[in-house]
């Protein structure tokens, strides 16, 4: 226990975060890359058609990973945003800064995936329903997460305003939830739903954990990756930085 | 070509999936972009004074 | 009171004395709710069923027009930094740009609506009730953007980014909002949506006011 935490406080030193993590980020993405391909591949050639979906629901392969990693990824921003406003520890904000890019992409990877298996799953790319509303909504507020950061010049006031529109927007996600499941109980029931599904047979179950645990994976690397770009980035001027860019470089 | 054609669903399916691994390659690759600038950015500081 | 009652007669003071940018909300939600009106109004059914969506976004997209001045003046002319430094004058000012803010852009657009109902030849009671529910969703509309104002207060493009911001959260509300229009217009049971309206307004109401000064704080050190 204590040399976790001991491990852990020191991970907030820059120093010791930017030359320890970076076997880490390697060991991440060849895991991550190498499952998603092995996910990817089982999915697309190794398991038999969907009884009702026919060849389509492969896309399921892609589009539930991303989907259910967009919204974690905004639940640790939010997190971090939390953890900035109470502790003010400069690596939840990098964190925010490198997640948000990342979660933005997947989310918007998420739509894409939705809309074109929709088509011709359901007849129609888009519906007005919860989850699709939510998705929607995330990708709003991972926009918004990037562009205030972008705008506002200094760090600190931008650390900040990010951390409150990530909680806020945290907030604000269930309430949309319920908000659109009532708005539409106004209309006629849906006669398609996209979120209700019969519990998914094991053949199909195998290769779609692969791939959200390899999307899991691969994104941690991403993030880390990231993150240790912003480390050096805001350290330029200290000698660590220097020493340790001088020493690498072959 | 059974197996690309997929019943006329082929064409959603791979789309999405191109898309996609291109997309997450761009999401990977960025972070070294960034970081090899920024390592050149250090190290013109570092001979500039 | 002295710090609430000031701000308060300040803020409506300055705004009837350059009315132009006090008319420009809700002249926006004029003119864009009869161009609804004349658009669809030809045909009774689509004229039922647009006519309170479109009163709403419209109402939605005139506050976002008024929000980005809210904490301008304030800013440029250094009131805001005084109204931070004290804490006990921080919250009555703060409540009281709040206040005025929601009577000078909300409140007209609250007593523009039912009129303008009448363009889409809605009945007594539902002009009542979306002027009821216009007011909660004003109010909350003006709470939420008063937080996404104050977290861009003295950037310089901030216009297109507070929009960017305020757009997702002003969904639930408009939401359920419409929805409790409808479903009176319908002759259904609504008080489910509108309870759950008031519910947001009361979330708002508490946790607002009390976020709001630390947010202006920190966008205002240098």
């Amino acid at each position: 226990m204590n040399i976790l935490t001991a491990t852990f406080h020191r991970l907030t030193s820059p120093e010791f975060f930017y030359s320890k993590t970076r076997v880490w980020v390697f060991c991440l993405y060849f895991l991550g890359i190498a499952g998603l391909l092995t996910g990817s591949i089982w999915g697309l050639f190794f398991v038999p058609p969907e009884k009702f979906q026919g060849d389509s629901f492969r896309i399921m392969f892609i589009h539930v990973p991303v989907a259910h990693l967009a919204q974690m990824i905004y639940m640790g921003i939010a997190v971090a945003g939390a953890i900035y406003l109470i502790w003010r520890i400069k690596m939840a904000d990098i964190f925010m800064a490198a997640a948000a890019p990342v979660g933005c992409i997947m989310t918007a990877l998420a739509l894409i995936s939705g809309i074109v298996w929709g088509m011709p799953t359901w007849g129609t790319g888009w519906v007005w329903d919860a989850r699709t509303t939510s998705v929607l909504v995330l990708f709003f507020l991972f926009f918004g997460l990037i562009a205030l950061r972008q705008a506002i010049g200094r760090r600190e006031r931008a650390a900040f305003a990010v951390s409150v529109l990530a909680i806020i927007g945290a907030i604000n996600i269930p309430i949309i939830k319920y908000s659109v499941e009532w708005f539409a109980t106004l209309h006629q029931p849906a006669s398609i739903t996209l979120t209700e599904q019969s519990a998914i047979a094991p053949v199909f179950l195998i290769p779609l954990l692969t791939n959200i645990a390899s999307m899991y994976v691969f994104a941690a690397g991403v993030v880390l990756a990231s993150m240790r770009a912003h480390v050096l980035e805001r350290h330029a001027q200290t000698s660590w930085a220097q020493d340790t860019v001088g020493g690498e470089e072959p | 070509m059974d197996l690309l054609y997929m019943d006329g669903h082929g064409i959603y399916v791979w789309s999405i999936y191109a898309v996609g691994f291109v997309l997450l390659a761009l999401a990977g690759t960025y972070p070294w972009l960034h970081l090899r600038r920024v390592r050149r950015q250090v190290k013109n500081d570092e001979k500039s004074p | 009171m002295k710090p609430f009652t000031a701000t308060l007669t300040r803020d409506v003071l300055i705004a009837l004395r350059s009315r132009t940018e006090m008319l420009n909300p809700i002249a926006f939600f004029l003119l864009v709710t009869v161009m609804f009106a004349l658009v669809f109004g030809r045909d009774l059914g689509t004229r039922h069923l647009v006519g309170i969506p479109a009163i709403w976004t419209t109402a939605l997209f005139a506050n976002m027009l008024a929000l980005e001045g809210l904490f301008r003046r304030e800013h440029d002319d250094g009131t805001l930094a005084l109204m931070l430094i004290d804490n006990s004058v921080t919250l009555p000012s703060t409540v009281a740009k709040l206040i005025a803010h929601w009577l000078l852009t909300g409140m007209p657009i609250c007593i523009l609506a039912p009129v303008l109902g009448v363009a889409f030849g809605m009945s007594q009671s539902t002009l009542l009730m979306l002027a009821g529910t216009l007011v909660v969703g004003s109010m909350v509309f003006t709470l939420v953007g008063s937080v996404c104002g104050a977290l861009i207060v003295g950037l310089q493009r901030g216009g297109v980014l507070l929009t960017l911001l305020v757009f997702p959260l002003y969904i639930p509300v408009m939401l359920l909002g419409i929805g409790t229009c409808q479903l009176h217009q319908a002759g259904e049971e609504y008080t489910s949506h509108l309870v759950g309206s008031l519910a947001i307004l009361a979330g708002c109401i508490t946790a607002i006011p009390l976020a709001i000064g630390p947010v202006l704080r920190a966008s205002q050190d240098q």
